[in-house]
């Protein structure tokens, strides 16, 4: 976990309504929330310090996607838990292999999100 | 019958008139312009009150009112709302929003719509700009076709998610003439459905400023 108490999460997906619903799940657990557009800002985030605990990873994005960000973090050393979250269930094996923790489809429902944070320690 | 009793005949049927057209009780004043004799108010079944009671009789007249309009608009909104999901125009995603919406959050499914208004009401106009230009970059609009899906279907607009959806298919199969035939519908979903959501959140602010709550409903 990142040396505070609070979860911080950053939220990656190239659409703003889908980053603002992912943002009010998050917060109605106290989590801070960072949002990048792209797997690109994803990744300058930590090469300027950041740390997060959680990060939620979209795939199709313009750019870099998901898949790339994802394995560029890992070979950053970047420990976080990554939950993929995409509409491709085609995708599903290429982000867990890129290194993902959990893979979602898109819609995502707050029910199933919350079971993945409690699996992942991050609900008390 | 002289004809100062003929004309209290005739203002006794206008005043009759009156009050067999209203549902609730009348008071001396709504009729008073008509006739000044308690005697013929009485005859015509008119409540004769007192100020203090008349007043008083108002009050709860206009309470009741306020709670048959609140109910009024309930049912209005509750009607509107199943239409939508019967009509496919919303699914389940819609719901989940609603469910995140509370006392922290009043106004989440208003702000996240209306963040989908403009969004998806800029790709769209994206799109059909593309689609006139000479040389149409298909790849870019299957770009803008992809974000509109993913947006379309986080807040539950169904019908726009699965025209986006159509598109993508006639563009993996390289149907360029497919993926045109989609751009009308594309945009007509999006119109009717923001006319019906913004129908329905004037329902909304209409109940709270009466002092009603919007009902929650199960889909």
């Amino acid at each position: 976990m990142a040396s505070s108490q609070v979860v911080k999460v950053l939220i990656v997906d190239d659409d703003v309504v889908t980053r603002r619903i992912y943002r009010t799940m998050l917060l109605r657990f106290g989590f801070e929330i960072t949002e990048a557009g792209d797997g690109k800002s994803a990744v300058s985030q930590f090469l300027i310090g950041n740390e997060y605990d959680l990060i939620l990873m979209d795939n199709d994005m313009p750019g870099m996607n998901g898949v790339e960000a994802t394995r560029t973090l890992r070979g950053m050393g970047i420990l976080a838990k990554i939950i993929a979250i995409t509409a491709d269930a085609n995708s599903r094996g290429a982000l867990l292999d890129a290194g993902a923790d959990e893979f979602l489809l898109k819609p995502v429902n707050f029910t199933m999100l919350t079971v993945i944070l409690k699996a992942f320690n991050f609900l008390n | 019958m002289n004809s100062q009793d003929l004309q209290n005949l005739q203002l006794i049927q206008i005043a009759s008139e009156r009050i067999r057209n209203v549902e609730r009780p009348l008071s001396v004043s709504s009729v008073s312009p008509f006739i000044n004799n308690s005697t013929i108010l009485s005859s015509c079944g008119v409540l004769c009150l007192n100020p203090t009671q008349e007043s008083i009789n108002q009050e709860g007249n206009t309470q009741r009112e306020k709670a048959m309009d609140v109910n009024m608009l309930q049912r209005t909104y509750s009607d509107l709302l199943t239409s939508l999901f019967r009509e496919g125009i919303l699914n389940q995603q819609f719901t989940e929003l609603q469910q995140l919406q509370d006392e922290n959050n009043p106004g989440f499914v208003y702000e996240v719509v209306s963040l989908f208004f403009e969004d998806a009401g800029r790709l769209i106009n994206e799109l059909i700009s593309n689609f006139n230009q000479q040389a149409v970059d298909y790849k870019k609009i299957d770009a803008y076709v992809h974000q509109l899906k993913g947006s379309s279907a986080s807040i539950g607009a169904e019908k726009i998610r699965s025209v986006c959806q159509t598109f993508r298919e006639y563009y993996d199969k390289n149907d360029i003439q497919g993926c045109y035939n989609c751009i009308q519908p594309l945009n007509q979903e999006f119109v009717t459905f923001k006319s019906k959501l913004e129908a329905l959140f004037t329902l909304e602010q209409q109940i709270v400023a009466a002092g009603g709550s919007i009902p929650m409903m199960r889909h």
